[in-house]
């Protein structure tokens, strides 16, 4: 924890962008760079309007399972005190090993914190993803190939803090609870880079 | 460039993983016992894994038949499960769905490993002679 809290310390009398932690400003880019248990990733944010970003990310999970998504985000509230906004995304995973999975995901991500120069939050989750596996049947006579489709979500939520190092850069840090493919997961945790380099 | 990541983003998932392949086998064969009752047969793979991590008797589908006898059997073997073709099976003499539990009589089980497999077409006879013993055992 000591680490911890020497960065935290030297972060404090930082002041970056204007923008809040989520928010991202028109025509401004986040690059984000995340690395953890299980999940690491890399993902870009894009400033459409004051209020609406697009995004594009790709997650892995120790390299066996893989997703990527891209969407909306759109900024709700952005006061003094609390921002709230909401991600919309398609995308598609993609698992290869004993259980192997793939097929298209809608993802929702709504997401509340405190603004301030170091800002906590709490992203809550939803992803439905249509599972969908393919049988392939060599019999005497012909070969058959069937698909079957399962639905499966993963829900849950990560409690997390961000904030500046530097003008451009921020740091990330959180812990992820929830279910995966409809079933119990291990929580996460992870540390994150934000890069926001001037318009 | 952030526009253009989006489409880049999914030329990479438009690929499809390889189905899961069962090669079909219409089983034919008799089960031979000395006692009366239904019988569960196990379709199991020999073996799976090298090494250390060499597992066997690898159980991928199950059915039961109404006694000993001749019997025929549409099965789909998963070609990424392990290797071979095993065919165990056990009496339920007293018909309570249990094999061997404590305080009820003896009963019978045997197994057999197909010498045909591969084959679309394999016939087998499993002789239940084996006093209360799974596979591994046999």
């Amino acid at each position: 924890m000591k680490w911890l809290t020497a960065i935290l310390l030297l972060a404090l009398p930082l002041q970056a962008e204007a923008d809040s932690r989520s928010k991202i400003s028109q025509g401004a880019t986040e690059w984000t760079a995340k690395g953890g248990f299980a999940w690491s990733g890399v993902a870009a944010r894009y400033g459409v309007s004051p209020r609406v970003a697009t995004l594009a990310e790709v997650e892995t999970a120790l390299f066996v399972r893989w997703e990527g998504r891209a969407g909306l985000q759109i900024q709700w509230l952005d006061s003094e005190a609390w921002a709230l906004d909401t991600t919309l995304a398609l995308g598609a995973v993609r698992q290869e090993s004993t259980v192997s999975r793939q097929g298209p995901q809608a993802s929702i991500v709504v997401r509340i914190s405190k603004t301030g120069n170091v800002e906590p939050y709490l992203a809550i989750h939803n992803r439905e993803f249509l599972s969908m596996t393919s049988t392939q049947v060599l019999s005497e006579e012909d070969t058959t190939t069937r698909w079957e489709t399962e639905l499966l979500h993963a829900r849950g939520g990560t409690l997390g803090v961000v904030f500046p190092t530097t003008k451009h850069f921020m740091v990330d840090i959180g812990l992820q609870m929830g279910s995966m493919d409809s079933a119990f997961a291990i929580p996460s945790f992870f540390t994150a880079v934000h890069w926001r380099p001037s318009k | 460039m952030i526009k253009h990541m989006h489409c880049l983003l999914f030329l990479g998932w438009t690929g499809c993983l390889a189905p899961e392949a069962l090669y079909e086998v219409e089983l034919s064969g008799t089960v031979m016992s000395d006692q009366s009752g239904p019988v569960e047969l196990w379709f199991m793979h020999a073996s799976r894994g090298e090494g250390v991590l060499e597992t066997e008797h690898i159980i991928f589908d199950t059915t039961w038949l109404d006694s000993e006898g001749d019997f025929t059997y549409t099965l789909q073997v998963p070609q990424a499960g392990g290797e071979g073709l095993e065919i165990y099976g056990w009496q339920d003499t007293n018909e309570d769905g249990a094999h061997c539990r404590p305080g009820t009589d003896p009963e019978l089980s045997g197994l057999v490993e197909s010498a045909d497999y591969p084959s679309h077409a394999i016939e087998i006879e499993l002789e239940l002679f084996a006093e209360c013993e799974g596979p591994e055992s046999l």
